[in-house]
């Protein structure tokens, strides 16, 4: 009985806290499919516009949120840092750089915006750009 | 209460998972929408790039400042198979009109201005007709919640009756005080809105004047309301409204396959909620006998039917019914 009492009070929280306002970002999981191709399609903006010689990656995800916008924005904040990969080769597998100062690791924040239903896509900020 | 909160999550969850796992808003998914064989068509012209997750169930939202109930009508009206704000008031243009909100979450300052807009019309016989600034109660109602990070419809009404709203048009419109200045994207080649810079996340400032070259002053230009309450969750008293006193905002949870819609009376069908949204209701009707209420978004005139949409009336479909609020105009 009290468990489920825990359970249900549990419920009601997340329900009302992940629903605050409407309009307002909640939070997202990275795990979702539509975060991950957000953040993919961030990055590789990223490092194509970027002078940098070596690829740049996220090495952490601190925050993922999602909003309801003109269509979907999601906010991520990461952490990324520079591989040892040159642009150019093969970029598949690489790993940050061992020296931290090659690594060159900074927080960002990053919002993709999209409308699926005129197949776009944004990003609409990124900090470390 | 916490029991049936308990039993709307497990029943939610449960139904969730005994839907087939599409990725959604794939092209599987619009095929699974429009061979689903429901009451509305999902749109091809997109591609798979973004969905998410669900965080929330029920479609339940914490709530701003609660208005009072709206005294309820003694004689009941009679009350039409099908009506449409904008046939039975047609010399109030703001009805046909579709606003575009940008990358803000300001859907509750949109749903709110359009309503507004078309009620000082409506209750004036037409002799009014402004668009009233979604910029003056996004900027300057702090009230109303977080600016372009989320607020309460029942707020912007009530600021509507203390504070007053000025008049201002679309994006780059030059029309009225305070014109919405938040971008709207151009995705089409030839198309007649401005490349998109992205920009436009952050809440514009409360200026307290009216663009340059229009008059009366910020202070004159403002519209008041007098009255502003919640319109209870039953059909019959959301219908006497909107057909007494004209269209009035709801709010409701959206799904991922919301984004796809383009005609027909919208159910949710396939995946998960993405989070409250904001709009005006201005009708009702059935379609092939199923009832819908007429709703117009604020994602420009692109989205869905022309910017319009129909969703299923009557048995609160993702919250539609439960969050209603309107005024009256002094």
């Amino acid at each position: 009985m009290y468990l489920k009492m825990i359970v249900a009070s549990l419920a009601v929280m997340s329900a009302v806290a992940s629903a605050g306002l409407v309009g307002g970002p909640v939070d997202a999981d990275m795990n979702e499919e539509g975060a991950q191709n957000a953040l993919q399609f961030a990055m590789a903006q990223y490092n194509r516009q970027s002078n940098d010689m070596y690829v740049s990656q996220v090495s952490e995800v601190v925050k993922v949120q999602k909003q309801v916008v003109s269509g979907l924005k999601y906010i991520f904040t990461v952490i990324v840092a520079r591989t040892s990969c040159r642009k150019g080769g093969d970029e598949t597998l690489c790993a940050v750089h061992e020296n931290p100062a090659g690594a060159d690791v900074t927080p960002c924040t990053i919002a993709v915006w999209s409308q699926p239903w005129l197949k776009s896509i944004k990003v609409v900020e990124n900090t470390c750009m | 209460m916490w029991r049936l909160t308990f039993l709307c999550v497990i029943s939610a969850l449960s139904v969730s998972w005994a839907r087939p796992r599409l990725a959604p808003l794939s092209h599987e998914m619009v095929n699974f929408i429009n061979k689903a064989n429901t009451t509305w068509m999902a749109g091809h012209n997109f591609r798979d790039v973004d969905y998410s997750y669900v965080k929330r169930l029920c479609g339940t939202f914490l709530k701003g400042p609660k208005l009072p109930v709206m005294v309820q009508y003694a004689d009941k009206l009679r009350l039409p198979t099908n009506f449409d704000a904008r046939e039975q008031w047609p010399n109030c243009p703001t009805l046909k009109e579709i606003r575009d909100q940008g990358s803000c979450g300001s859907c509750w300052a949109f749903g709110a201005a359009e309503a507004i807009s078309d009620r000082v019309c409506i209750h004036s016989n037409a002799k009014v007709s402004v668009e009233i600034s979604s910029q003056d109660l996004l900027t300057c109602c702090d009230s109303c919640g977080m600016g372009c990070n989320g607020g309460y419809p029942s707020a912007a009404w009530e600021y509507w009756n203390t504070e007053g709203l000025v008049s201002g048009g679309l994006y780059n419109s030059h029309v009225g005080c305070r014109p919405y200045t938040i971008e709207p994207c151009e995705h089409h080649v030839n198309g007649s809105r401005p490349p998109c810079t992205g920009e436009g996340g952050d809440t514009p400032n409360c200026e307290m004047s009216c663009e340059p070259g229009y008059s009366p002053s910020y202070k004159q230009d403002k519209h008041f309301g007098k009255t502003s309450y919640s319109v209870p969750s039953n059909q019959e008293s959301i219908m006497q409204e909107l057909f007494k006193n004209g269209p009035v905002e709801a709010a409701f949870t959206v799904y991922e396959d919301f984004l796809l819609y383009k005609s027909g009376v919208y159910q949710h069908v396939s995946g998960s909620a993405l989070g409250g949204h904001a709009i005006k209701i201005l009708g009702w009707g059935e379609e092939k006998s199923v009832p819908y209420w007429l709703a117009a978004n604020s994602w420009n005139t692109d989205w869905g039917d022309n910017g319009f949409f129909k969703i299923l009336r009557g048995d609160d479909q993702c919250g539609i019914e439960s969050e209603i609020v309107a005024g009256i105009p002094m």
